[in-house]
């Protein structure tokens, strides 16, 4: 399902801008959202789930104009989704909250509903805690149950907001296993601030700055973008100065090595280093701000 | 009878959601004033006393109560933002609880009237004395129903303006306190007879009880409407005091 926004704003009650002309295109499979808290991308996925509508802007979802409450309903039968701060009905069981979205999402033949909350509850791995209450659920495990709701109608477009945060290390592979274990034919969106998550399910991501998209393109694109501007510095202790941003320090001992991105290129000692997908994201945010630095001296 | 099913489930769900106070609250009044009522006929208080007390229950407690219990349901909804994602909009699914509130309350108003009135504790306003005793039962009803429903709709609406539980069970617990001890007031200033919640128990000698009971509803009604479209704003929706969860 192809998703495609035109120059969408949004200002909130109040006059906070939250969206700035944002003009994505997404063809489908997994493509992920990256950015800073506070970057926009909750308000943009809102849009899309037809929770929000933009002040200006088109918006395309599928063959579905979504400016318009007719067609934004019709959008949220093909929809499933998970918002960032996933609440549920504490005193029901993960069978019986299944079963209720089930019924709000309009599965009205009760034995295929039921038999539907069979297969995602063993797809997410908790039919065997499927009569206890929610209140007792860790937080890996709502966000599992959270997954499980968003798949119900078997949507063609799943909309997962900052899934993984929070979740210790074991529970966010598990989880970015399961989404990427999705994907089929359907077109999943995955906002976070975690680089690690999109670095491991996506081929395609946009980053967002600011309520401004800064980039859309492949990872192997943004990967090329910070060829030649990473560095691993060794130094005996003292903290390297210069015009880069420090992405991780090391401690071996008597030394230290940080991993450096910037324009360091003649830097005695400094030895160039492959870039992953966060020292890109930090090049990229760096060269976000130079302008703005710029402009303020 | 797919549909019916489907809807049973609905409603099942609906009120497991809302929690069995919703149901052990206004069952608990009655069965108190019930009490209460046994109690005073023993100590042989006056007659008047007990029907008052009576009426009370009905016109002004059960009212307050679920407009109490409905600033709670639609000021906070813990899983707000998926329901907003649903095809069944938020507003049906708000105004499924908010019916069944309303309905079960009204039994309970309903069913207690019918023991009140056979045990002639009825309170019976002078505008309708003269009537049949069938018409006068039956208008009698719109001692609880306008309340009732007038409570609802303030609820209804304070709770999504204000989006705080607290905030807006103060206020209306502020609109029943003013209404109960100014009440002299809402009897004789004309501008406030409109709004003159509870004559039945207060003041049933008034001439204007039937056009207040109807002015109540209408006023209901609106405050209805005005909640079913504040429900398009699904900004409102999402704001929410923080601290109440």
């Amino acid at each position: 399902m192809k998703i495609a926004i035109y120059h969408l704003d949004k200002t909130y009650r109040g006059g906070v801008h939250a969206l700035y002309g944002a003009t994505l295109n997404i063809e489908g499979g997994m493509f992920g959202l990256l950015g800073p808290n506070g970057a926009g991308k909750t308000t943009l996925m809102r849009i899309l789930a037809g929770i929000l509508h933009p002040t200006n802007g088109m918006l395309h979802i599928g063959d579905y104009d979504g400016n318009s409450e007719h067609n934004r309903n019709a959008i949220k039968r093909v929809l499933g989704y998970l918002p960032q701060d996933f609440g549920v009905y504490p005193d029901l069981s993960a069978r019986e909250f299944l079963d209720y979205i089930g019924i709000l999402k309009g599965l009205d033949d009760r034995t295929g509903r039921h038999r539907r909350v069979e297969e995602l509850l063993e797809i997410v791995s908790l039919t065997q805690v499927a009569n206890r209450k929610l209140k007792t659920f860790s937080g890996g495990m709502k966000r599992r149950i959270g997954i499980a709701q968003a798949l119900l109608n078997d949507p063609q477009l799943l909309i997962v907001d900052e899934p993984t945060a929070g979740l210790d290390p074991e529970e966010r592979i598990r989880f970015r296993n399961l989404l990427s274990d999705l994907g089929g034919g359907r077109t999943i969106l995955l906002s976070t601030h975690i680089v690690e998550d999109i670095a491991q399910t996506c081929q395609n991501l946009a980053i967002m700055n600011g309520g401004h998209i800064i980039y859309q393109g492949t990872v192997a694109d943004l990967l090329r973008e910070a060829l030649g501007k990473v560095w691993i510095i060794t130094t005996q202790g003292n903290k390297p100065e210069g015009n880069f941003t420090a992405v991780s320090t090391l401690n071996m001992g008597s030394l230290v090595q940080y991993r450096v991105v910037g324009e360091l290129s003649a830097r005695a000692g400094a030895i160039p280093a492959e870039p992953n997908l966060e020292d890109s994201y930090v090049w990229l945010m760096r060269e976000q701000r130079l302008p703005l630095r710029a402009s303020t001296l | 009878m797919l549909g019916r099913t489907m809807s049973l489930d609905r409603f099942w769900y609906e009120l497991r959601i809302m929690g069995k106070w919703v149901l052990i609250i206004p069952l608990l009044i009655m069965l108190s004033f019930a009490f209460l009522a046994a109690m005073l006929t023993l100590m042989q208080v006056s007659h008047l006393r007990i029907s008052q007390v009576l009426t009370a229950s009905l016109e002004m407690v059960l009212p307050l109560a679920a407009g109490l219990l409905i600033t709670t349901i639609i000021s906070h909804d813990t899983a707000i933002e998926i329901q907003l994602t649903m095809p069944n909009t938020y507003r049906v699914t708000a105004f499924v609880r908010l019916s069944l509130i309303i309905a079960w309350s009204g039994c309970i108003a309903l069913f207690s009237s019918v023991f009140i009135y056979h045990l002639r504790f009825w309170r019976v306003p002078s505008q309708v004395e003269t009537w049949k005793v069938l018409t006068q039962f039956l208008i009698g009803q719109l001692t609880w129903v306008a309340p009732l429903l007038w409570f609802v709709g303030v609820a209804l609406c304070l709770a999504l303006l204000i989006r705080s539980r607290s905030a807006s069970s103060a206020l209306l617990g502020g609109i029943w306190t003013v209404e109960a001890i100014f009440y002299g007031y809402f009897a004789i200033t004309a501008w406030l007879k409109p709004v003159f919640l509870f004559p039945t128990t207060l003041a049933p000698d008034i001439n204007f009880w039937l056009s207040n009971r109807f002015e109540l509803l209408v006023t209901a009604l609106v405050l209805i409407l005005l909640g079913w479209f504040l429900m398009h704003n699904t900004e409102l929706l999402l704001q929410e005091a923080a601290g109440e969860e």
